[in-house]
């Protein structure tokens, strides 16, 4: 159980605060409600590159991690296609600081040319270290676009392309943080050895002057029921055949999501999964292979991944998949597998409330789909998926026509195509 | 009003609050070392063979012996043993280093009983089945190509030749034959040699009471079929400086390491050069993170790194730089560096690296199982928790005449190892 309180300052500004008397650090976390998924077509990669311009000095404060520093305090920030995060952990007895810094960003931006050259050339180096010079870097910018044809999701948080980058302007971004990063658009998480009473009063002093507005309304293109197999096949320098499989599945709030999750476990997370021992174990199709769910807040994609052995064309791995699919879609789940995942799960749950960054963190994606509390909830919510609830979804998931197949092939890789038995 | 100029005043951290492990002895001799706590549900065992890469004699004996022991054993064979163990939601990790080799078993303490049996079997009877074997190999060496294509890896294999000496028991590396050349013998050889309760120590984190070290007691601490001793380490160690270069036709960007051996841990400078180090390279506002991406924008990251091993301390930059930034980035490299002897660090600056320092302590020792990590980080050099009290009081008391001296001893470009690949 893990305890919190919660309350909104005038200017809209949601905090929630859990207590822990244990450790001398506190956490703190602030979600901003934008990602990826609210930037324009022409100008994606904003949402990333914007995060990157956060550190940049604000309005009072030229630099803001020295000061962070200096308290013993340390940060950093992710963004993906649904939010924007900012995280930290200080000392008790520094505190204030903590609330001075990301206060004064909320507030102003320094906004400086140079901090915004230097960002833009940090954030293409990202684009090339993670994306674009790694072996399957660019599967996602392949994926993505195949998977969804309408919604933003079809862009990756990096970005299209590094051109959008490049092309940035100092005053589209200036647009981008006056339209999202108001108080009313914000969650603010503080988890440590405080109490209720000191964060109202820091959060008061601090964040309760700032009262610009949000006036933005999510209202995003809907993705279309995919009605055919969509299909890409395509050529890199890496040493063996990949195939990625994606399919639409339902969105975080969906309460078919717990099921849709133990569903990816149970095919691919672990050595002990389906997909594993089919197909690594017992044929030796692939060296490799797992089953995920991007868990987004829209309508996301259940993928399945694998890497070939050599000598396996792609075609046949997947027909083998999908005899595999098929089998369970039919059959269903045993009862002891069932079990089983959830065993896990329960597992993870209890790791992942071990850091107390982690727990704020936690606190605030729960509020930001619409209750703090479902953090709390859900150990009951994967308990209480069943068997015919998985089979159901399964067959509703698995559905060809819902599905978009890349193949990755391996440029120099001949084998596959002259020594099937190699 | 409030000024939002004005920083709000902040306290400095004098003190650690260093917990020491109660410690058991089971009846083989293995010492068993607890952290205890009952914040959490989680309990962490971490079994450590003082056994590692630099003490195999067979490459890849040492990840794969490891690494097999988690496939069947004789009790549960194949994938029984994954199957019993996940529906008992724990979690198994290893990792075979250069010193010593760990498993690590995480789980929920209500699922102790069913678990413990299947740690010992997997301590004292792995299958080492020639099918599983053979399954085995062939993943792994798929793995190893793709890691291998990474830049950044063949950069760091590279590296540790130049470091220890390229046939050296820490400069080895595997090769794509290596995977083809492994036996089972060599496998059962290395069991039986070096995983033993002669060569074991235990570190347990989590709600832990003297009950629960009386049943693992029961269950491991008894004799093992093994011939294990205590692993020594037998050959030298050569650095070699100087620049090695592999092309990579395409490439955007360069994976860039320059490093080379510094002082042992246990030597009196070594927490100063800690903090040297941290300046230097080791935290978001460090020189080179200042310089090369802050203010050049050459990369999305670059770090300076220490890794103290039991016979060698090493000292590492790494960064992977836009390909086109390659020789900048070198020059702004070897420029930081010639900063850091010429000229004495202000006050201010010491002042801050100091603070995030002792910030970065407090928060790396926070709760049971980070006190059992950094515990198990330095025990085997013969250190207790006492040593991060001790490793932050001669931190602090280093002075900017102390970091110009180590800096002139230690950072010179002329000295170092330097590897790139890319363009």
């Amino acid at each position: 159980m893990i305890q919190f309180d919660r309350f909104i300052l005038p200017n809209g500004l949601r905090v929630i605060v859990h207590q822990d008397v244990s450790t001398p650090m506190v956490a703190m976390n602030i979600l901003y409600d934008v990602g990826a998924r609210d930037e324009n077509p022409d100008k994606t990669g904003f949402a990333h590159l914007f995060e990157h311009l956060m550190f940049g000095g604000s309005v009072n404060i030229p630099n803001y991690d020295e000061p962070l520093q200096q308290a013993g305090g340390d940060n950093n920030a992710f963004t993906n296609s649904d939010i924007t995060n900012y995280y930290l952990t200080i000392p008790k007895n520094n505190l204030e600081t903590a609330f001075w810094l990301e206060s004064d960003r909320m507030l102003n931006l320094a906004f400086s040319e140079k901090s915004f050259e230097v960002q833009r050339n940090v954030v293409i180096e990202e684009f090339n270290q993670s994306y674009l010079n790694q072996p399957y870097g660019d599967v996602w910018l392949l994926l993505k676009p195949l998977a969804y044809q309408q919604h933003p999701y079809m862009w990756n948080t990096i970005g299209k392309e590094t051109s959008h980058i490049a092309d940035a302007s100092l005053d589209d971004v200036k647009a981008f943080y006056t339209k999202f990063y108001n108080p009313d658009n914000a969650i603010l998480t503080l988890a440590g050895n405080i109490t209720t009473e000191e964060v109202k009063s820091l959060a008061s002093k601090w964040f309760g002057p700032i009262n610009k507005k949000t006036s933005y309304q999510r209202n995003l293109p809907k993705e279309p029921a995919q009605t055919e197999a969509r299909f890409l096949s395509v050529q890199r320098n890496v040493p063996t055949d990949a195939i990625y499989k994606a399919w639409h599945c339902g969105s975080r709030n969906d309460s078919i999501y717990y099921a849709t999750d133990l569903l990816s476990d149970l095919l691919g997370s672990g050595n002990a999964s389906i997909l594993h021992l089919e197909l690594v174990k017992k044929q030796g199709l692939f060296s490799q292979i797992d089953a995920y769910i991007t868990g987004d807040n829209d309508p996301g994609l259940f993928i399945i991944s694998g890497k070939l052995m050599p000598g396996i064309l792609a075609i046949d791995a997947d027909r083998a998949l999908q005899k595999v699919i098929d089998r369970f879609c039919e059959k269903g789940v045993r009862k002891s597998s069932l079990e089983k995942v959830k065993k896990r799960l329960e597992s993870t749950l209890a790791f992942s409330n071990i850091s107390l960054s982690n727990r704020a963190l936690e606190l605030s994606i729960c509020e930001h789909l619409g209750d703090a509390n479902l953090i709390n909830q859900l150990p009951d919510l994967y308990q209480n998926v069943g068997r015919t609830e998985i089979r159901d979804l399964a067959r509703q998931l698995f559905r060809n026509e819902n599905c978009s197949t890349l193949y990755y092939l391996s440029e120099t890789d001949n084998q596959s195509k002259t020594n099937p038995n190699n | 009003m409030i000024d939002r100029k004005i920083a709000p005043s902040t306290q400095t951290i004098d003190k650690l609050n260093i917990i020491h492990p109660t410690q058991y002895i089971f009846d083989n001799g293995i010492p068993v070392f607890v952290f205890q706590s009952n914040l959490h549900e989680v309990i962490k065992i971490d079994i450590v063979f003082d056994s590692g890469t630099a003490h195999q004699s067979v490459t890849l004996a040492s990840n794969f012996t490891l690494k097999m022991m988690h496939q069947g054993t004789l009790s549960w064979p194949g994938s029984r043993l994954s199957t019993i163990l996940e529906t008992n939601g724990a979690y198994v990790s290893k990792h075979a280093g250069k010193d010593d080799s760990v498993i690590t078993f995480l789980f929920l303490r209500k699922n102790l009983a069913k678990i413990v049996p299947l740690l010992e079997s997997m301590l004292k009877e792995p299958a080492f089945s020639a099918n599983e074997f053979r399954i085995l190999k062939k993943i792994e060496k798929e793995s190893f190509l793709i890691s291998n294509k990474k830049s950044k890896n063949l950069a760091s294999k590279l590296m540790n030749r130049k470091l220890f000496g390229e046939n050296t028991a820490y400069g080895g590396s595997a090769e794509v034959d290596d995977y083809k050349k492994l036996r089972l013998a060599d496998i059962q050889q290395h069991y039986t040699n070096h995983i033993g309760p002669a060569n074991c120590r235990i570190v347990v984190s989590g709600p832990v009471d003297a009950d629960i070290i009386s049943l693992l007691n029961q269950h491991i601490g008894n004799e093992w079929n093994t011939k294990a001793r205590r692993s020594k380490l037998t050959s030298n160690l050569e650095f070699s400086a100087g620049t090695e270069r592999v092309s990579i036709a395409g490439a955007l960007q360069t994976a860039i390491q320059s490093g080379r051996i510094v002082m042992h841990r246990l030597d009196e400078n070594f927490p100063s050069f800690l903090l040297l180090n941290t300046l230097l390279g080791g935290y978001f506002g460090s020189r080179l993170m200042s310089n090369i991406r802050e203010d050049k924008g050459y990369t999305y990251g670059i770090h300076s790194q220490i890794t103290a091993y039991l016979h060698a301390t090493s000292f590492l930059i790494a960064t992977e730089a836009g390909a086109n930034f390659t020789q900048a980035t070198l020059d702004e490299i070897a420029f930081e560096m010639n900063q850091l002897r010429e000229i004495l660090v202000d006050e201010k600056e010491l002042e801050l690296v100091k603070s995030y320092l002792t910030g970065s302590y407090l928060r790396g020792l926070d709760g049971v199982y980070s006190q059992a990590e950094k515990f198990r980080s330095i025990h085997s050099f013969g250190l207790d928790m006492d040593y991060y009290n001790t490793l932050l009081k001669r931190m602090m008391k280093t002075d900017a005449k102390k970091l110009q001296e180590l800096a002139n001893q230690y950072l010179n470009p002329d000295q170092m190892a330097t590897v790139l690949v890319g363009a």
